[in-house]
């Protein structure tokens, strides 16, 4: 290429930019000449190249009314051709190194992005949308996603796991989000447990993202059923790493009750009915820790490293709970233990109990939890469940001292 | 799932006893609860501790499970949670006793060094924010806890103005009580070291003069015992320190806040306090300072003894009669060179003598030393090269450039194995002779020094007593040594556990006073109840200048014609002088009763048992006897220094034995 067809490029490319990001109308029509600008430019400028201009054109939205995205089935035409390179519908495998430089290429682009709100949706308009990896195309881009979000916590790429925090969030705990702690756990704690450090500075890198990771996989091992004798070699890693996280600063368990995301207009619109949790709204729940299943499973005789683990994960639980203040929001008081936590979690232990023989020691210890958390909730004015409901709720749960004793005490 | 334990409709007359029982239900919920958590504390701590949580939260106004919880949690040595659990209860429950003894605990530990569990409060206290730590200190100040007091003022300067004179006056009362047993008690310790460091540098307050003073006086006698108590490690009943009075209140049951001091208030150890005369230095600086006296009168701890002393003497010759704060300085900057030379004197001659050691010999390593009588040797330098001058009526010994002699001649201090001692050993005893006689010189400082001393009970000080027994022996004032020689061993006759080796001391310098006086053999062994081998070596002695001792010697033949018989079996390897001889020749014959003598070694005795000189003596008994008598005459000549050096050495074990059995029957 001389001089002066590269000097032609740069006018069209600048000239294109302009384009895109004001999102004139006549950019169907001359999406082929864009196209045809962005080949000549190849790996990885092409992709850099696009990626800026998402940057720019979400900036532009800002000026749109929320929510309205113009132009974007030709923005994901980008996206797809330039980013995840799929062409007419055929997913391109890359090279390994090709690969590498695309997630380097990515995390170099959300570290240089300013703006939080287009870095969101930057984000979302790469990896949101689908909740079920359909094809290969969809699956490709699953991976980019899992890959990009390894390489963010091996290099502690704080802007990255801000935006996959957002991610999982809006998520709700779909099969998406099961797959990307999937992968976590296998990267981390499966085939290379050595490099679980990466994992243990978590909560001063972005404790946004361990928010909202912990549920998700607390909810992922509970997924796992109550089947298996033993528990996995990596749970026990990922265990200890969470039990370190909360004692060394509790109040992560309940960053999104008391500081939650702003509501942002999102790109793609998130599909709720395949999550693997109940409920129509979600937000992480604090009582992850004492899913009952999850009670019930690690306190079995053998499993007696895993029970200090999770009594060490509830302890710091109900402090952060004791030592979070009162919050309200548009004037209405905010509870970090919402009533149906409470309620999901007596049902369940119900249903579990019933259908799961276990030890007295177990059951023990899991209904002393809900006794716990109700009153330490409750002491804590966290707790939004009426004295009525709760007592009427645990009808049915075998005898528990404690529990009677906390039930007794909040009639007084 | 059991019912909820909802307290019905009740009855009206039953309301009290439905209440007692609710009461008395809650307790023992309270309780099991707090059981539960200790169970399970071993086996899953975090468990237990979210059973504390609970239990905290169930029963936020009931002490008892609130205290129960911090204990547990405090069992677990995680300062910041028990920490979290302390400020609740001081936010709560102030009043409660072992609340204030726990907070106490905490206070205490934050001067200490150790490790453990004060390591661990001092730990704890430092999670409490900055603010609760002020309330907690005030708090414990209230409650008339000096330490308290103090550490706020140390921790928050701005409490000073307002709290410093209070604690001042509330330490000089607390030691007062204190005082009484030891002024090493913990009060005066903190008062001394930490307190009027800090509060004397604060100039917006104010003392008067005679209040400072106080201050200097107390920190005087403060450090001077701890000084002496550092090199007496087992402050103990037996240490001869103590006055049998303060030996018998340790004993019975002392209260601990006057009690000699172990390990001081903030937890250090006596002889943690390093470096005393620094401190006290220090101290006097600070207070000179603020009283507005003299500042270059107050010579250096790094200063020579001797050249402090020179420098305080010139001080004192050049300023006039008036200069009070002069005056004031060069008294106290003397006073601490006095105490700092003579300590200084006793460390390096016989640390033995601030402590129990003494008691048995050996245990330290100390010198047996002599202070040679000077007066002949000074009376002899002062004709050949001093002259006597009179100044204001007074007479002053000069040398021959007219400069005035400040100090004695340097004693040469033998060793019992004859070796001179150090140079620095010298220095600091005649610096101490001398700082003493600087304070002798001028009437006021006679008069506030015997006021010092009188306050600071220092007739509870033997080794100050020894140090003027010295200082007259050095200074050849030997009847006001034998004077005190006398008292000191009064005072150990009545100590529970005698010191051996400080009465062997003492007899050897109440025989040398004797010697110079003329009338060392009277004294060596009591006449009285001496045995043959005493009675022997005392005629062996009295040959040294023979006839002074005649009339001894006199009593002594009279006593042996009455017991009839004398064994001395050393008899012909020291006695050589005529008279003795003669007068033991005559002994043996009928005119004076036939005495029987046993004066051979026990090897030849045996040899020559048919022949013992006895009432029925045989004829080769008597010959043998008359053969020896008449080679020891042919010996008359001999060097009787040197004879008397070989005895002193050869029956150096006999002497002490002698001595012992002696010291023992006293």
């Amino acid at each position: 290429m001389d001089n002066f067809q590269k000097k032609q490029m740069m006018a069209g490319m600048s000239e294109l930019t302009d384009t895109v990001c004001l999102w004139y109308s006549d950019v169907p029509k001359r999406l082929p000449a864009i196209v045809l600008l962005l080949s000549q430019q190849g790996f990885p400028n092409a992709t850099r190249v696009v990626l800026n201009w998402l940057g720019n054109y979400f900036e532009h939205c800002r000026n749109y009314q929320t929510g309205k995205f113009p132009n974007k089935q030709q923005l994901l035409f980008l996206i797809d051709s330039f980013i995840f390179f799929k062409t007419d519908q055929v997913q391109v495998q890359l090279t390994l190194t090709r690969e590498l430089h695309l997630l380097e290429e990515i995390c170099k682009h959300f570290q240089r992005q300013a703006s939080s709100s287009s870095k969101f949706l930057t984000f979302e308009a790469l990896f949101g949308g689908r909740t079920i990896p359909s094809d290969n195309v969809e699956e490709h881009r699953q991976k980019i996603l899992h890959k990009t979000v390894s390489m963010a916590l091996s290099l502690q790429c704080q802007e990255v796991l801000e935006c996959a925090a957002v991610w999982l969030h809006t998520q709700n705990l779909s099969p998406c989000a099961m797959g990307l702690v999937d992968s976590i756990l296998m990267d981390f704690c499966d085939l290379l447990p050595n490099t679980s450090h990466a994992l243990e500075r978590l909560p001063e890198v972005c404790p946004q993202f361990l928010n909202q990771l912990l549920p998700c996989v607390f909810s992922y091992l509970c997924v796992q059923g109550y089947k298996d004798e033993e528990f996995e070699p990596w749970t026990s890693i990922f265990l200890k790493i969470s039990a370190n996280w909360l004692s060394k600063n509790p109040n992560v368990c309940l960053l999104h009750a008391t500081n939650p995301f702003p509501q942002n207009a999102t790109f793609h619109k998130v599909s709720k009915e395949k999550s693997v949790r109940r409920g129509s709204s979600w937000s992480p729940s604090p009582l992850y820790v004492m899913h009952p299943l999850w009670n019930l499973k690690s306190s079995r005789e053998n499993h007696k490293e895993e029970t200090l683990v999770v009594s060490k994960l509830f302890y710091y639980l109900i402090q952060a709970i004791t030592a979070t203040p009162q919050i309200e929001r548009d004037g209405d008081k905010v509870y970090v233990i919402p009533r149906q936590d409470i309620l999901n979690v007596v049902t369940e232990m119900k249903r579990k109990l019933k259908t799961i023989v276990s030890s007295a020691t177990a059951v023990e210890m899991s209904l002393d939890r809900l006794a716990e958390a109700v009153q330490i909730g409750n002491a804590a004015k966290q707790l939004e469940i009426s004295s009525g409901e709760i007592e009427d709720f645990c009808e049915g749960l075998p005898p528990s001292h404690l529990l009677d004793i906390v039930l007794h005490s909040r009639h007084e | 799932m059991a019912a909820p334990m909802i307290v019905g409709t009740s009855i009206l007359p039953f309301t009290n006893s439905k209440h007692e029982e609710e009461i008395q239900q809650h307790s023992n919920d309270a309780k099991s609860i707090i059981e539960k958590a200790k169970s399970c504390q071993k086996n899953d701590p975090y468990a237990a501790k979210a059973l504390l949580l609970t239990a905290k939260t169930l029963y936020p106004s009931e002490f008892c499970v609130q205290f129960e919880a911090y204990l547990v949690e405090k069992s677990g040595q995680i300062a910041s949670e028990s920490s979290h659990s302390l400020i609740h209860l001081f936010s709560k429950f102030c009043d409660e006793e072992r609340l204030r003894e726990e907070l106490f605990l905490v206070t205490s530990s934050l001067q200490s060094e150790e490790d453990g569990d004060q390591k661990f409060y001092r730990e704890l206290f430092g999670k409490i924010p900055e603010q609760s730590q002020r309330q907690i200190l005030l708090f414990c100040a209230d409650s008339t806890n000096a330490n308290c007091n103090f550490l706020l003022m140390k921790k928050f300067p701005d409490f000073i103005q307002e709290y410093g004179k209070a604690l001042l006056d509330s330490l000089l009362e607390l030691d007062k009580a204190a005082g009484s047993i030891t002024p090493c008690n913990k009060f005066r310790q903190l008062l001394v070291t930490e307190v009027l460091p800090i509060i004397l540098v604060n100039n917006q307050l104010e003392f008067m003069p005679k209040k400072l003073s106080k201050f200097l006086n107390l920190t005087i006698e403060f450090y001077i015992t701890i000084a002496i108590q550092s090199k007496n490690p087992k402050t103990t009943a037996d240490s001869i320190l103590k006055s049998p009075t303060s030996v018998a209140k340790s004993g019975g049951g002392t209260p601990d806040v006057g009690a000699p001091l172990g390990t001081d208030f903030e937890g250090r150890g006596i002889s943690d306090i390093s470096n005393p005369w620094e401190r006290l230095h220090k101290l006097l600086v600070i207070v000179a300072k603020r009283s507005g006296w003299k500042l270059e009168c107050l010579t250096p701890v790094t200063m020579g003894f001797q050249d402090s002393f020179t420098s305080l003497s010139n001080i004192l010759h050049s300023s006039h009669s008036d200069d009070v704060t002069t005056l004031k300085s060069v008294f106290y900057s003397n006073v601490i060179l006095f105490f700092r030379s003579m300590y200084t004197y006793f460390n390096l001659v016989n640390p033995g003598v601030f402590g129990g050691h003494m008691t048995s010999a050996g245990v330290t390593q100390s010198y047996d030393f002599l202070i040679e009588d000077l007066e002949t040797k000074k009376r002899s330098r002062r004709h050949k090269h001093k002259k006597k001058r009179i100044e204001d009526g007074k007479e002053v010994v000069v040398d021959g450039d007219g400069v005035e002699d400040q100090s004695y001649l340097s004693p040469r201090i033998l060793t019992d194995d004859g070796k001179e001692l150090t140079d620095d050993i010298m220095k600091a005893f005649t610096t101490a002779v001398n700082s003493w006689q600087l304070i002798a010189s001028r009437e006021t400082f006679k008069k506030d020094f015997t006021w010092l001393l009188h306050r600071w009970r220092s007739e509870q000080w033997p080794w100050l007593r020894l140090f003027q027994i010295d200082m007259h022996i050095y200074r050849g004032e030997h009847s006001q040594a034998l004077h005190l020689i006398q008292e000191e061993k009064t005072r150990i006759s009545e100590l529970p556990q005698t010191p051996i080796k400080l009465k062997i001391q003492l007899n050897v310098q109440q025989a040398s006073c004797h010697f110079t006086c003329g009338q060392h053999a009277k004294r060596v062994f009591p006449f009285a109840d001496a045995g043959d081998t005493a009675l022997g070596h005392m005629i062996t002695l009295m040959q040294y200048d023979w006839p002074k001792e005649e009339t001894v010697f006199a009593e002594i033949l009279k006593r042996l014609t009455k017991a009839g018989s004398f064994s001395y079996p050393v008899f012909f390897t020291y006695i050589i002088n005529l008279d003795f001889l003669e007068e033991f020749a005559y002994l043996v014959t009928p005119d004076a009763g036939n005495i029987r003598l046993d004066l051979f070694p026990p090897c030849i005795t045996i040899q020559r048992q048919q022949r013992t000189i006895t009432r029925g003596i045989t004829r080769g008994g008597k010959e043998d006897f008359r053969v020896n008598i008449e080679k020891q005459v042919t010996r008359c000549e001999e060097d009787i220094n040197k004879l008397i050096y070989k005895f002193l050495v050869t029956e150096r074990d006999s002497l002490l034995q002698c001595l012992n059995a002696h010291n023992a029957s006293m």
